[in-house]
């Protein structure tokens, strides 16, 4: 992976469509976000625990799908942007297994009374069963 | 429900919009907590990881990715009773939060099962390794009417978190939460 400082702003129109993301979920990731995200919670290491709650398998947590959203976001913006707002909507349950497929499109631009340049945009992530898994709005500034 | 509904939002109304007392995360922001966390969905991004890049770059040194507020956030998995103790004092000597008082007032009306419909972050300012912890002020901000829900009756009940470095005092960001808090004995079958 090769990253870039910034896009250029002025070549980003609503519409534009991002450069999907493949993930393999696997137990790995599953020990990774527990201790890379602090989150000790039974439902997210052991799978006995998050069965007997009806999950299909231990689960990915908030703070790893707002960490891909964030690696999403910046990977096409440019390590010179800077995320400003990010909301995330989880409707399904992430497992080993999976492989999740995010993707984003433009919704606006525009420049705020700061005069920011700013990106809003729409994630959204789907797996192997279903689409729209999560749900995200962000907003990113660009330089 | 409409008199329900006012009756509660009276009694919820000396809680609303007070912050609470500043408390800090469990451990600073540092360079490998950042790592952990960028390991854990393989973000390679150079100004979490490379200190010259990140020097050259517009945030001037290595930052953290702003979205790590409610991962600092988490609490110490384990601890030495002594310091379990130390941290219990500190906890107890913290005037009690506007925003817990409103969810005992809550508990009271049997609303006690807490979901998180939503929650938003917006971020102010980059902060990263050299900034110490995170101090957090929360705050109840509003409150719905009581709905019924698949899950029992309920309120929408929003709260707000407002997060400080330790190192200059900066509101680096915020994060808005919608939950669902519920009487679970009440659900429609």
């Amino acid at each position: 992976m090769t990253y870039h400082a910034s896009i250029d702003f002025a070549s980003v129109k609503e519409g534009d469509t991002l450069p999907n993301i493949s993930f393999e979920v696997s137990y790995t990731t599953l020990a990774q976000d527990v201790s890379g995200t602090r989150d000790y919670y039974p439902i997210h290491h052991d799978p006995d625990f998050a069965k007997s709650g009806n999950a299909r398998n231990i689960f990915l947590n908030t703070m790893w799908y707002q960490g891909m959203v964030n690696r999403f976001v910046s990977e096409w913006a440019g390590y010179e942007s800077f995320l400003r707002k990010l909301s995330v909507d989880m409707k399904s349950h992430g497992c080993p297994g999976d492989t999740l497929t995010i993707r984003g499109t433009v919704l606006a631009t525009r420049v705020d009374d700061q005069g920011r340049k700013l990106v809003d945009l729409d994630v959204r992530m789907d797996n192997q069963l279903q689409p729209d898994v999560l749900l995200s709005k962000v907003t990113v500034e660009i330089p | 429900m409409e008199d329900a509904s006012a009756a509660l939002k009276a009694e919820l109304e000396p809680f609303l919009n007070k912050p609470g007392a500043r408390q800090f995360t469990a451990i600073e922001i540092e360079k490998q907590f950042v790592w952990d966390y960028c390991a854990a969905v393989e973000d390679g991004n150079p100004v979490y990881w490379d200190e010259e890049i990140a020097k050259k770059s517009r945030f001037g040194r290595l930052i953290a990715p702003p979205n790590t507020l409610m991962t600092l956030n988490r609490p110490a998995h384990w601890l030495p009773k002594e310091q379990q103790d130390k941290a219990a004092a500190v906890a107890a000597a913290l005037p009690p939060s506007p925003q817990a008082l409103a969810r005992e007032v809550l508990a009271k009306h049997g609303f006690t099962t807490v979901t998180v419909v939503n929650r938003e972050e917006e971020y102010f300012e980059p902060f990263g390794p050299g900034d110490g912890r995170l101090a957090m002020e929360d705050r109840f901000v509003a409150v719905s009417d009581i709905k019924t829900t698949k899950v029992g009756p309920g309120v929408f009940f929003t709260y707000e978190i407002d997060y400080y470095t330790e190192r200059d005092n900066r509101l680096v960001g915020r994060a808005r939460n919608v939950t669902l808090i519920y009487n679970g004995s009440g659900a429609t079958k």
